[in-house]
Order: structure tokens, then C-alpha cells, then sequence
């Protein structure tokens, strides 16, 4: 966890540099009354908070290097391993796959994207039964994009609709 | 309080209708659901499920809400008695003393014992919030603006301090979500700020594929990944085996409440620690189970299948689901982030929680609380047919279960609003939350900085503006003085003080060794 720390103390120090004096000044306008506070005072101080809090993150573990064990998210039970090259590539793989999905979901329709979408992460997660991989993801997307169409009146994206 | 009985009668007599009925079973069942499949929970089920209730009235989709939460909070102690696997950290206690129990021929008990309790500790907390949230809201009536925003700061520290394991990393989540909340036109001059001309960040990033892509995807994604590294075991025999038990099921009346007082005492610590934000329902399950361990005759047996031991953890982690509405309904300041994710269900629906809420939406507020009582009740009666039936549910495999949730979480972002550039933000959300996760970072501060993030910013510039741009109005008042000094404790306390090292207790150490 202590790379992890610091590693995202590295990255949120020049972030949180980037925002204060380029991208919020450049992205916002200056008050139009003298009375109030400038609309880029509220994100200024938020990144600033992330920049000061930063440094402290990286002072603290530069100096008082302790390992540690995974800690526990505290609602999910979601295990806080760190990010390590594993995590990294698992983030390569989202975007990738989440990129693929969006673009299907544009120029294919949702049915299709997502009958190969449930496939493919099924398989991915230990899933070796054909029949069931094979149920789940052709009758799931349509059943809920027909329940969609029927409860909500919303079409799910498609070129043929 | 003369005007609040009105207003009380009218809300209950709203409440008491067949299709609020309706919403709040089908709320409990789908809850329990949601509970029951590992990995999934109340949160996760609140996110996805908010979306559909655009489409109704105000009242049944807060209806329909309580009793997703109320069953999902209770669902999850089920696969934790029947195969001590707890979906969530909150279910860890109950599986101390629920799976040994199963494991002695009892699963049955001790689910309708986690059944009751869970009931008790909710019907409790209902009944505080019912009494507390008006006086509370009475008295942050006369807060002007400049209490408001020392107030939401004391809360952003409180939160980080409490809910996640370091304030620094806590308040770092907290300032990202109040940055991604100033995204969009500015409130008071409609200028654009980092909008980068993109139409639809106009108004903002939506509440919607922020909270579902950081809490429900976010955490799919995550469980996905561990899958893939750790091959899940084959749940279908072992609930087979469990539930062909034929031991005697029964639990006496006698059996049951002659515990009483460590029902109402784990109500009480529940219900206390869901009036502070950020102190989840895990610290009050085991709170629970700690206290009842100290104070009872059967404290040895603990851990051993004591029914005792069941109800102090289920009845304490369920009186946190009314009382954590009190901060909510009666600041605007959501206690957990259940609340947080009602809080974005209250102003897609167009009440702002807050002080004001009970002026202005009094007689629906005071429906709310009547369906909370209503679902309690249909939570009992759901839950206690059910039983056989729930089990089965978490025969299904998580490989087949977590897929369909990502289709959940898209449909739930596209219905609302038909844009392509929701579903966008909604997947880069979910990478930020499975980050978040895998560092250590809170997502429940994340969430609560976006949530309170515009009404901070409103709150700051009418009280400058109020007070021709002078900044030190902030230490004008006393009440705000008092949340500012508090706020400066919290951080002193919590983020630089040395602290010692810490004893851990036996249950932590026990459910931690699970």
C-alpha cells in the first residue's frame, strides 16, 4: 500500500498544480460582483485541499515506511490490495472493454454488444458451461431491453430502430 | 408540534394505500434479492434500482427505496448463516454465531432469529427518527447560511475521519467529489466552469452515473477481477447439504424475547450510531455483538451458534437504516452512503432534503416514515414466507449474476435521461471506483463530497454575499465557530495525531480471521 500511496500522491500533486493555475482559471469566469467570491474559488480550494493532502500522503510515507496488509473498504468488502502492475492491467482491460462496449452500444445496438459483452466476462470469470453462458447472454439483454421498451418507453440504442 | 400533527395524520393516511403497499413488498422482496446474492447488497441494489423510479410518485419510489434498503440490509446476513459467506463486512458478525448455529442443524432458526431481530432493531430506529427528525429540523431552521457551510465542512471531516481508514485519504476523496460537483454552469452567475463546451456538462455531471457508475459498477468490476484471480467455490451442494437439515427448527417466543434487553441495547447502539454520518452499519454490528458478548450470561458461548449473538448483530446493523435518515432529512447531510444514495432519489424527485424538507414537503416526509413502519412490517411477513425460498438464491453463481448487474447499471443510466454520454461518464466512473477501492481511497466520501458539494458552494457565497464579500463572516457566528473548531479537531485528532497502537477485540479478531 505504501507505493500506492505514493504513487497517487505523484499523480495528484501536479493534477491538482494543472487545475489551480491552468485548467480552473482558464475553464471559468471572473465574478461579475465584487461581493461575491469568484466562481473558481469553491474548485481552486477543492484541488488545492487534494494537493496539500498529497503532499502530506507522500511526506508521511516517505518517512514512515510501515507495510502494511490489505485494508478492507469499509461498506463493500472490497479488498484494498494497492495498485500494483495486476490492477494496472485490469484497468487497461476496463477501459479497453468499456470503450468496445460504448462504440457497440452506438453503431451495433445494445442487444448485440451486450450478448457478446455477458459472453466474454462470463467466460472470463471461470464461467465453462456453453449452455448457460450461452442462455444468460442471449435472452438477459433482450428480456431487459424488452421490459425497457414495454415499462419505460425507451428504446435501447440500435441502427435498426 | 400543533402543525406537525396534521400534517402527520395526512401523511399516514397516504401511506396506508394498496399501491404504496405494493411498492414497499416489492421494494422488501427485490431488496432481499439483492442481499442474498453474494457480493451484491443494499447499496448496490439502490443504485441500480433508483433509475426506475423516475417514473414514480415521489412517495412510492422513497417507498419503494426503504424497503430495498431495509431488505437488503437484512438479505445479507442469509448467506452468512447458510454458508458463512457474508456479501458484505456487516454480515461478518452474524456469521459468528449464525453459520455455527447452521452448522449445529439450525440454519432455519437462525434465520428467522436474524429475521426479528433485524425487524426489532428497525421498527426502533423508525420510531427514533419519527420523534427526532422534526426537532431537529426545527432547530437547523434557524441556521442561516453561514451554520450551513461550517456544518457541511464539520460533516466532509467527520465522514473521512470516521468512515474510511485514513482521514487524509478520506478528505483527498471528499474535495474530488466537491470538484466534480463544480462542473457544470455556475449557480449563481450561469457562467460555464470546465465545461470544455460539452452541452451536456451544462448541467453538471448527473447524480445518476456517478453513483452507480463509483458504488454498483465500481464494485461489480472489482468482484470481477478478484473472480478471475480467485475461482469461486460451487455453492449449489453445500446449501443443498445445509438445507436438508431436519433438526428442530423452532424458535420459542420465550426463546426469543427472553433477550429482550439485548435487542433494545443493540437497537440503542445502532440507532446512535446511524445519527452520525459516516460511522457505517459494520462498526454497528459489531459494536453490537461486542456489547451483548461483555454483557450477557452467555457471553463464553459466543461464537459457538448463541441465538443472543444473532440478534444483538442483526438488530444493531438494522436500527442504523431509520436513524441514519435523521442527519439526512433533518441537515441535508446523508448519514451513510444508503443515505446518500436516497438523497439523490429525494432531488430527482424534486425535494431537496434538508431543514426545510418537513416545512415543505411535510405531509409526504411523515408518508415516508409511515411506509418505513409499513415496510417493516412487510419485511417481517416477506421475510419469515420466504425463508426456504431465499436460500435457493444464493445457489446462483456469481459468474451469472454480476454480468447481468452491468446490464442493470446501463439500462438504469440510460433510461432516465437516453444519452449515450451518461453511459460514458457512467464507465469512467466505475474506473475511478474500482481504483478507489484497490487504493484504499473512500468511495462514501466521494460520493457524499459530489452529494453536498453545490448546496456547499450555495451556502458560502449567500453568506458572503450576504456580508459584501467578507470571508471572516464564517467566525461570526457561534454555532459556526463551534462546527469550525470541531472541524479543526477532527482533523488534528484523526489525521496527525501519533496514535497508539490499537488492541483489537476478540470478535474483530475472529471475524477478520474469517
Amino acid at each position: 500500500m505504501r507505493k500506492t500511496h505514493i504513487g497517487t500522491a505523484l499523480f495528484f500533486i501536479p493534477v491538482a498544480l494543472i487545475c489551480v493555475f491552468w485548467l480552473i482559471p482558464a475553464n471559468t469566469v471572473p465574478p461579475t460582483s465584487a461581493d461575491d467570491i469568484s466562481p473558481r474559488f469553491v474548485p481552486t480550494i477543492a484541488m488545492a485541499v487534494i494537493g496539500f493532502y498529497s503532499l502530506i500522503l507522500l511526506i508521511r510515507e516517505w518517512r514512515a515506511p510501515k507495510p502494511e496488509d490489505g485494508e478492507l473498504d469499509e461498506e463493500f468488502g472490497a479488498e484494498a490490495t494497492g495498485v500494483d502492475a495486476r490492477v494496472l492491467l485490469n484497468t487497461l482491460i476496463l477501459l479497453v472493454v468499456s470503450a468496445l462496449t460504448w462504440l457497440g452500444m452506438n453503431y451495433i445496438g445494445f442487444e448485440p454488444t451486450m450478448t457478446v459483452l455477458i459472453a466474454v466476462v462470463m467466460y472470463y470469470v471461470g464461467a465453462r458451461n456453453w449452455l448457460t453462458i450461452g442462455l444468460c447472454a442471449v435472452i438477459a439483454p433482450i428480456v431487459l431491453s424488452l421490459c425497457t421498451f414495454h415499462f419505460f418507453s425507451t428504446e435501447l440504442p440500435g441502427f435498426w430502430k | 408540534m400543533v402543525e406537525i400533527l396534521p400534517m402527520m395524520a395526512e401523511g399516514f393516511q397516504n401511506a396506508f394505500g394498496w399501491a404504496n403497499m405494493g411498492f414497499i413488498c416489492v421494494g422488501v422482496t427485490l431488496g432481499i434479492i439483492f442481499g442474498v446474492l453474494p457480493g451484491l447488497g443494499s447499496v448496490t441494489a439502490l443504485a441500480v434500482l433508483v433509475p426506475i423510479t423516475f417514473y414514480f410518485e415521489p412517495l412510492f419510489a422513497i417507498a419503494f427505496l426503504v424497503g430495498i434498503n431495509k431488505g437488503g440490509t437484512s438479505g445479507g446476513a442469509i448467506p452468512a448463516i447458510l454458508i458463512n459467506a457474508p456479501g458484505t463486512p456487516e454480515a461478518a458478525a452474524t456469521a459468528l454465531d449464525g453459520y455455527p448455529l447452521t452448522k449445529k442443524g439450525k440454519p432455519e432458526k437462525a434465520m428467522k432469529t436474524a429475521l426479528y431481530s433485524s425487524v426489532c432493531g428497525d421498527t426502533f430506529s423508525d420510531l427514533v427518527l419519527i420523534c427526532l427528525a422534526a426537532p431537529i429540523a426545527a432547530i437547523a431552521l434557524r441556521f442561516g447560511p453561514v451554520e450551513f457551510v461550517t456544518i457541511i465542512l464539520f460533516s466532509f471531516t467527520m465522514i473521512a475521519a470516521l468512515a474510511g481508514k485514513s482521514l487524509v485519504k478520506g478528505i483527498m476523496a471528499a474535495a474530488l467529489g466537491l470538484f466534480l460537483s463544480m462542473i457544470g454552469l455556475d449557480p449563481v452567475d450561469s457562467t460555464e466552469r470546465m465545461t470544455f463546451g460539452t452541452l451536456e456538462l451544462f448541467e453538471g455531471i448527473s447524480v445518476l452515473p456517478f453513483a452507480i457508475g463509483t458504488l454498483a459498477l465500481g464494485s461489480v468490476i472489482s468482484q470481477l477481477f478478484d473472480m478471475r484471480e480467485k475461482p469461486q467455490e460451487d455453492l449449489g451442494e453445500k446449501i443443498k447439504s445445509v438445507t436438508n437439515y431436519k433438526d428442530d427448527n423452532r424458535l420459542g417466543f420465550f426463546e426469543f424475547w427472553g433477550t429482550w434487553k439485548t435487542i433494545l441495547r443493540s437497537a440503542f447502539i445502532g440507532t446512535g450510531i446511524g445519527m452520525l454520518p459516516g460511522l457505517g452499519v459494520t462498526l454497528a454490528a459489531f459494536l453490537g455483538y461486542g456489547s451483548a458478548k461483555k454483557a450477557s450470561k452467555n457471553g463464553d458461548k459466543f461464537g459457538t451458534g448463541e441465538v443472543e449473538g444473532i440478534q444483538a448483530t442483526e438488530a444493531a446493523n438494522s436500527a442504523v437504516v431509520g436513524s441514519n435518515l435523521i442527519p439526512t432529512i433533518a441537515l441535508g447531510i446523508p448519514g451513510n452512503v444508503a443515505a446518500a444514495v436516497l438523497i439523490g432519489a429525494f432531488i430527482i424527485h424534486g425535494v431537496v432534503p434538508g431543514p426545510l424538507m418537513i416545512a415543505e414537503h411535510g405531509v409526504l416526509v411523515y408518508s415516508i416514515f409511515a411506509s418505513m413502519l409499513m415496510a417493516n412490517v412487510a419485511h417481517l411477513i416477506i421475510g419469515r414466507l420466504g425463508i426456504n425460498i431465499w436460500a435457493q438464491f444464493v445457489r446462483i453463481p456469481k459468474a451469472v449474476v454480476m454480468p447481468i448487474v452491468i446490464l442493470l447499471c446501463i439500462i438504469g443510466v440510460f433510461i432516465p435521461t437516453n444519452s449515450m454520454f451518461e453511459v460514458a461518464l457512467l464507465m469512467i466512473f466505475a474506473i475511478v471506483g474500482y481504483l478507489m477501492r484497490k487504493s484504499g481511497f473512500s468511495i462514501v466520501c466521494l460520493v457524499i463530497g459530489f452529494l453536498l458539494g453545490e448546496n456547499f458552494e450555495i451556502y458560502l457565497r449567500q453568506a458572503i454575499l450576504m456580508n459584501n464579500g467578507n470571508l471572516g463572516v464564517l467566525f461570526t457566528s457561534p454555532i459556526a465557530v463551534f462546527f469550525m473548531a470541531m472541524t479543526v479537531y477532527f482533523t488534528w485528532h484523526f489525521g496527525f495525531k501519533k496514535k497508539k497502537p490499537k488492541n483489537t477485540t476478540d470478535s474483530q479478531k475472529s471475524a477478520s480471521a474469517k
